[in-house]
């Protein structure tokens, strides 16, 4: 994953929403599409302020961007059936990792998960989110789901009646 | 560690959960419908407006093409239930009640509608009635003569300005809602002598394939007016 104009050790300074300061190497920063952009156009000299994204929301995404880094790079010679094995063992590892990243938040930092990994244009953490969402919102009545996301309904009587009676073939 | 936090404070934590998510950008409402199945998908458009601005786009466009992939079966003939797969939900099997006045036979489907005939009584007239089993909405037709004819229409039938067209290959009829009875146009006014063999109708346009493998095309809002203008008994 290294774009010539990507060196191992250069590191980018990221400025969250509230003014934290974060240090991230470049090979990291690169699972960023923002940031990718930004290096290949050279212009990550000093703070990059990310601006819609505060920093616990950073600190979380930095965490996701450093674990999926591919820090594989010890010249180790395998076998080719061994390799494939180990393959397999990372991604089931890095699968149980991520259910229990994304398993540890609270629907807020949920929330600000989404619009910060659109934001800076993550789509393996942005998937990953949703999916989150998606899962929660699963087998749930509408109602249910008003309740989990904190949303008040602002259909008028007419337009909720009419909402009920619309596709009523799925809800029977 | 590839992470050096330059600031000495303390990780801020998001207090409790009191975020409104029905501000979620309509990107991200798209994002996360993507991933659900089509019963969460439509319990998902009614949580609140901002979410359902987007469905209602995704819905409409859907639905004004072929709606969604189903495989409709019914039992008997005269079946009071169908049962219903959907392609989009997995192993799902849905059971669809039709309203007890649809008793007919079942002749086929265009679109979303499945088309029912009925014969009408003391008569050798037939009646052909359009029903949408997902919205329960029923359109009835004039009675016609029973004479292997095709149906086609153009638009959705709940609407008021959708041309229906029956045809076999001498006879051309149009009906427009509202109308009494079917206009016997005769299909030489448009295809002169030749005869129709098929008809599609694709963005407001019928398309008429004569046996001369000619294509004709005519356009639904072109006849409506017509019709229209000429007058007929309501």
């Amino acid at each position: 994953m290294s774009t010539p104009s990507v060196s191992v050790n250069r590191v980018l300074k990221l400025k969250s929403s509230d003014g934290e300061i974060f240090e991230v190497k470049q090979t990291v920063a690169v699972q960023s599409g923002v940031l990718k952009q930004m290096m290949e156009d050279g212009c990550t000299e000093g703070e990059i302020p990310l601006n819609n994204v505060d920093s616990p929301t950073l600190a979380k995404i930095i965490e996701w961007c450093n674990k999926h880094h591919d820090n594989d790079v010890e010249g180790r010679v395998l076998s080719e059936e061994r390799e494939k094995e180990k393959e397999k063992e990372k991604a089931a590892d890095m699968k149980k990792w991520e259910s229990e990243f994304i398993d540890a938040l609270n629907r807020d930092e949920i929330y600000f998960l989404l619009t910060g990994s659109n934001y800076m244009d993550i789509k393996e953490l942005l998937d990953c989110a949703a999916q989150k969402v998606a899962d929660m919102v699963k087998g749930k009545t509408p109602e249910a789901i008003r309740e989990m996301f904190n949303i008040q309904s602002d259909f008028t009587e007419e337009e909720e009646e009419a909402i009920r009676k619309e596709n009523q073939w799925a809800f029977d | 560690m590839d992470l050096t936090r330059l600031s000495t404070k303390r990780c801020k934590q998001h207090k409790h959960q009191v975020r409104d998510w029905s501000g979620l950008p309509v990107g991200l409402v798209k994002t996360i419908s993507d991933n659900l199945s089509l019963y969460d998908y439509l319990c998902f458009g009614k949580v609140c407006k901002s979410w359902r601005s987007y469905q209602e786009e995704t819905l409409q466009r859907n639905r004004r093409s072929c709606g969604f992939p189903w495989l409709v079966m019914a039992k008997e003939i005269e079946a009071q239930t169908l049962s219903c797969i959907s392609f989009v939900e997995k192993n799902k099997l849905w059971q669809l009640e039709l309203p007890t006045s649809s008793g007919g036979l079942i002749v086929g489907c265009i679109k979303d509608w499945l088309m029912i005939v009925k014969s009408v009584c003391k008569s050798t007239k037939i009646r052909i009635s359009l029903l949408n089993p997902f919205t329960r909405s029923e359109v009835v037709l004039p009675a016609t003569f029973n004479v292997k004819n095709k149906l086609m229409f153009s638009g959705d039938p709940g609407k008021q300005n959708c041309v229906y067209i029956l045809y076999n290959s001498t006879s051309f009829d149009v009906w427009i809602p509202e109308a009494k009875d079917w206009f016997q146009c005769g299909s030489d006014e448009y295809v002169s002598d030749e005869y129709i063999d098929n008809l599609i109708c694709f963005k407001g346009c019928f398309y008429l394939l004569t046996n001369e493998y000619n294509i004709r095309v005519l356009d639904a809002a072109y006849v409506y007016s017509t019709l229209q203008t000429q007058g007929y008994e309501k």
